[in-house]
This record gives C-alpha cells, sequence and structure tokens, in this order.
C-alpha cells in the first residue's frame, strides 16, 4: 500500500508463514509447522534451514535475525536455541541461560502453559535480547543479554511506567506489562499490547 | 474491553511466585515513556504485537483485538521520543503479528502471503 493504503505487491509465498524477518537479502520464515525457510523475492522456497517438525515445538517459537549471516530460533520455554548460518546452511544448537528460564519455569503451576520468553531482539553487535516472564511488575520488566554461545552477559531490571487504566487486582499500582522489546544502538524500547511504549538507555 | 484485558492479564502476571532478582541486574529506568493513542483515531482500542525500530523512527502494527471487515488496522510511525510521525490506514486486514519496514516500503503477512506496502 502507498500512503493512501493501497497495496502495491503482493508475493504469494510458497508455505504459510508465522513470522519473517529479512537477513543478508532474503526472506527467512517460521511457517506455521515450525520450519524455517528461505524465500526468493517471487516467495519460492530456495533453501530449508530447519526442517519440521523440529522437537518441543508445541511451544512458542521466536525467530530473530543476529546478523547479516546468522539468526536465531528461539524455543521459548527452555532456552533451547538453533543458530543458523544462512550463508553455510549450517545450524547449531545452544542453550541459553539455563538457570534463568529453569528459575523463570519453577514459578508457573502449570509449566505446560508458561510463556517464558515474551519477545527477542538483537543489536548490531549480534547479542541476542530476552524478555522474560515470571517476574513481579514491581521488580521491573526482565532482560536478559545473552551472546551467541548462549551465555548470560547482562541482566536488566526496567522500571515500568504506570497507567491508571491498568490498575486493577494484581496490579494496584497500574504497571504497564511489557509484551515487545526491541534495540536501536543503545536505545531499548519496551512496549505493550495497548500502546504504551517506554524507552531505556542500555550502559 | 481495555481495562478486562489489562486486569485478565495482571491476573496471570501476579499468579506467578517471585522471581529472585540477580544482585549483578543493572536497574533502568524510562528515559521517555509515551502511548500511542494520541497518533490514532479516537475509536479503536489498541494492540500493538508488531513493531520495528529504523534510523527513521519506529513503526507499530496496530490492529484491534478482533479483527472484522468493520475496523480498521494502522501502521503507527513516531520519533525517538514518541511525537507522532504518521499514521497509514491499511486497506485491507493482514497479520498482526508482523511487520517488516525497508526505507519507504512495509511488508506484512497476509495469511498465505507477503504483501509489501510503499509508506
Amino acid at each position: 500500500m502507498d500512503g493512501g493504503g493501497q497495496v502495491i505487491s503482493r508475493v504469494v509465498l510458497g508455505k504459510a508463514a508465522n513470522e519473517m524477518i529479512s537477513a543478508n537479502g532474503q526472506w527467512i520464515g517460521l511457517s506455521n509447522t515450525g520450519s524455517v525457510d528461505a524465500y526468493n523475492s517471487q516467495g519460492a522456497i530456495v533453501k530449508t534451514l530447519l526442517a519440521a517438525p523440529q522437537a518441543l515445538v508445541d511451544q512458542k517459537l521466536l525467530l530473530t535475525p543476529l546478523s547479516d549471516t546468522h539468526i536465531m530460533l528461539l524455543k521459548g520455554r527452555t532456552g533451547q536455541a538453533e543458530i543458523l548460518d544462512i550463508a553455510a546452511g549450517t545450524d547449531k544448537q545452544v542453550l541459553i541461560a539455563p538457570d534463568d528460564f529453569a528459575t523463570a519455569l519453577a514459578t508457573y503451576s502449570n509449566p505446560k502453559q508458561a510463556v517464558i520468553v515474551f519477545s527477542a531482539t538483537s543489536d548490531k553487535s549480534g547479542y541476542a535480547f530476552l524478555s522474560l516472564s515470571g517476574s513481579k511488575l514491581t521488580d521491573g520488566g526482565f532482560i536478559i543479554k545473552v551472546d551467541q554461545a548462549g551465555n548470560v552477559v547482562q541482566h536488566y531490571r526496567c522500571v515500568l511506567p504506570t497507567r491508571k487504566r491498568y490498575a486493577g487486582a494484581g496490579n494496584p499500582e497500574g504497571f504497564m506489562l511489557s509484551s515487545l522489546i526491541r534495540t536501536f544502538g543503545n536505545q531499548l524500547y519496551v512496549t505493550d499490547k495497548q500502546g504504551a511504549v517506554a524507552k531505556y538507555l542500555l550502559p | 474491553m481495555r481495562g478486562k484485558i489489562a486486569i485478565a492479564l495482571a491476573l496471570a502476571l501476579a499468579s506467578v511466585t517471585e522471581y529472585p532478582l540477580h544482585a549483578q541486574s543493572i536497574k533502568l529506568a524510562p528515559v521517555k515513556d509515551f502511548d500511542l493513542q494520541s497518533c490514532l483515531p479516537a475509536e479503536p482500542v489498541i494492540v500493538s504485537q508488531a513493531f520495528v525500530v529504523t534510523a527513521k523512527g519506529l513503526y507499530f502494527l496496530v490492529s484491534p483485538p478482533y479483527t472484522s471487515a468493520a475496523v480498521s488496522q494502522y501502521i503507527v510511525k513516531t520519533d525517538f521520543n514518541g511525537a507522532c510521525a504518521g499514521t497509514i490506514t491499511l486497506s485491507e486486514h493482514v497479520s498482526p503479528l508482523w511487520l517488516s519496514v525497508n526505507s519507504d516500503t512495509f511488508s506484512v503477512l497476509k495469511r498465505y502471503s507477503t504483501v509489501r506496502l510503499k509508506g
């Protein structure tokens, strides 16, 4: 669509995708069956980087680019992740922050319903940032920064702004409920689903 | 509706036990916070599940909680401090979960296809 909202072109994908990223000039899609596929500009699949079904595919999967050549497929309940090298067509399994994941998972009475990772993103240096659940709103949003080997290099606690409209049982202060995170340079943005946005500066 | 969503999410979060604080955590205070509502027409109960940050600013795909032909989706652009820099009403419904911004074009997902948009 142009500025008036009109579609200017359509690309039919070879496989239905839940999520797409652009890396190294290619479209990379996470299909609704859990496979990770590279598409050309006409929407045809040119390479399947990771076949479906994957182990533990019953949990939330997140796809995030780490660099022009590497992407991360994160299995959101356990911290297991695949680092995919788009150029080489290889993948490496890593376990991200097992202690943090285990601790967060233990806070849920029904682990099968746990959503440990709210959102994932990365910075220009190839570090991944994960927003994790399981913390009290009064303690802030919990975000970890990890390297491509899965090691935690920093923990962050983001003080959450409040809104009167969010106040209620379980959240009397009305803290925003963090949903998505993105970085840009040293800026870190946290949003919720209802349009509140908080900006932080990474040290 | 908005209040019910907030209460339901708060209750869900409150149902978990306390996560132990890391002694080495860096505490970050927001340097700015803002709301997208001011960039939108008055009627939508907004749900933003996709956003992108580029050198030009922040782009949000805003969808109502229940999509139908009667409700609109929007792409909202703000500067880095939340000042509204443009709002586009989408002419057809797209997946609320994904948005890509490349120069002055947007890409969004239909159920079975990707649609490239020019902003």
